[in-house]
């Protein structure tokens, strides 16, 4: 079964059940009918959880080949969404252990000490904010510890409810309010100063 | 924290934004990688299939040439035609002389089987394919309506005039039964209308049904 990309946004879930078979079979245009449908979904993700356009690029990369080599193994139990959206969430998780790995002083453990360091000089913040708001609190968000970091991009970058993070993520839905929780208290005070620069 | 504050500005700067175009380059070239295994891997994987072809081959020219027990020849014997018997004949006496100037086996044949009996020939084992490195004789005869077959060889143990049980049971569909006396081994298979290996005693044991075995 050969599939036109440029048809995928005609009907899209007829469209991906048919790519979905037709990329179990091996049918290499169906596998790009899937990229373009996911693509900006995958990057977004990766981009929000890691605050990197370059190590974003490779999460994305690595989770479109996992789709690819494991996409057999996709039966319909569950969306095809949810299990894309495990597939980049491992990605992302398996990074940041690489990552921590070879970087330990950005463990997160030492992130509340390097807060002392970012305190912030309001002529000098004033400026960088202005210009480059949208990337500073990505780069907030990445300052996150893991387990909050990744629920924060699930609830903002993908809109998706407590049920559906604590689904992905195979923990409770009180643990997911937790951990947002969390993440609201550590970024408030730096998102605070950020509203004024931008008032 | 006033989460309703927040909340907006995080959507706003957290919104989903459009991959980059060579995106798509970035895992193509991955596929293609992925796919295709780097030389020196493939060089690897093909060393190991061909290792394992060489043991695979090994072990069943191993197998196929393992010394054979007496049940074996046994059953192996109720399929031989005409054309694998180096004898052929009916008469028990030549067969006991054939038997004697081939292999030194001495078969205590009474010279007259059973009416129910039909010899049809013997086979020479040669020595090697047994275990114990000593010839053996294959005699295949009828049994009213089964076939059967009777091996001999060599015995580690002299022993008396007198059945020595050895094993029985079944082999590839066949019944068997095995005995040493007076320093031979002594195997009959049979396969048939009658399941009891002892038809096959009536070759010696003229006439009548079977003795019991005597131990």
């Amino acid at each position: 079964m050969v599939l036109d990309v440029s048809q995928r946004d005609v009907n899209h879930g007829v469209n991906q059940c048919e790519a979905i078979v037709a990329c179990q079979n091996g049918d290499d245009e169906a596998f790009r009918v899937l990229f373009e449908t996911h693509k900006d979904r995958v990057y977004s993700i990766a981009l929000r959880y890691v605050g990197d356009s370059t190590a974003a690029m490779d999460i994305a990369q690595e989770t479109f080949l996992k789709l690819l080599s494991s996409i057999q193994q996709f039966r319909g139990d569950a969306s095809f969404e949810s299990w894309l959206y495990r597939l980049v969430v491992n990605c992302c998780l398996d990074y940041h252990r690489k990552r921590r790995r070879f970087l330990p002083l950005l463990d997160d453990a030492l992130d509340e000490a390097l807060d002392l360091f970012r305190a912030p000089n309001d002529s000098a913040l004033h400026d960088l904010l202005r210009e480059e708001q949208a990337e500073r609190v990505q780069q907030l968000v990445a300052q996150l510890p893991e387990e909050q970091r990744m629920v924060v991009v699930l609830r903002y970058t993908e809109d998706l409810s407590y049920e559906e993070i604590a689904d992905l993520l195979g923990c409770r839905r009180g643990t997911v309010a937790s951990r947002l929780n969390r993440a609201h208290k550590a970024l408030e005070r730096r998102l605070s100063h950020l509203r004024k620069v931008s008032q | 924290m006033n989460r309703d504050l927040h909340e907006p500005e995080l959507k706003r700067h957290l919104a989903p934004v459009k991959a980059p175009e060579e995106l798509w380059d970035r895992v193509r070239s991955g596929k293609v990688s992925y796919r295709e295994p780097r030389p020196v891997a493939m060089m690897w994987r093909r060393a190991a299939v061909a290792v394992a072809a060489i043991v695979v081959v090994a072990g069943v020219t191993v197998w196929l040439n393992r010394p054979l027990s007496n049940e074996e020849l046994a059953v192996r014997a109720l399929n031989h035609s005409l054309d694998q018997m180096e004898f052929r004949s009916e008469n028990l006496a030549e067969l006991r002389t054939w038997v004697k100037a081939g292999t030194g086996l001495d078969i205590p044949l009474t010279g007259r089987a059973a009416p129910s009996v039909r010899l049809i020939g013997a086979h020479v084992v040669k020595a090697g394919v047994i275990r114990r490195g000593s010839p053996a004789v294959e005699i295949s005869y009828r049994v009213g309506d089964s076939d059967a077959a009777l091996v001999i060889s060599k015995a580690p143990l002299q022993g008396d005039g007198r059945h020595a049980f050895v094993r029985s049971g079944s082999y590839h569909g066949a019944n068997f039964q095995s005995w040493t006396m007076r320093g031979q081994m002594y195997t009959i298979a049979s396969v048939g209308a009658s399941a009891d290996a002892r038809v096959g005693c009536m070759l010696c044991h003229s006439p009548g049904a079977p003795r019991p075995l005597e131990n």
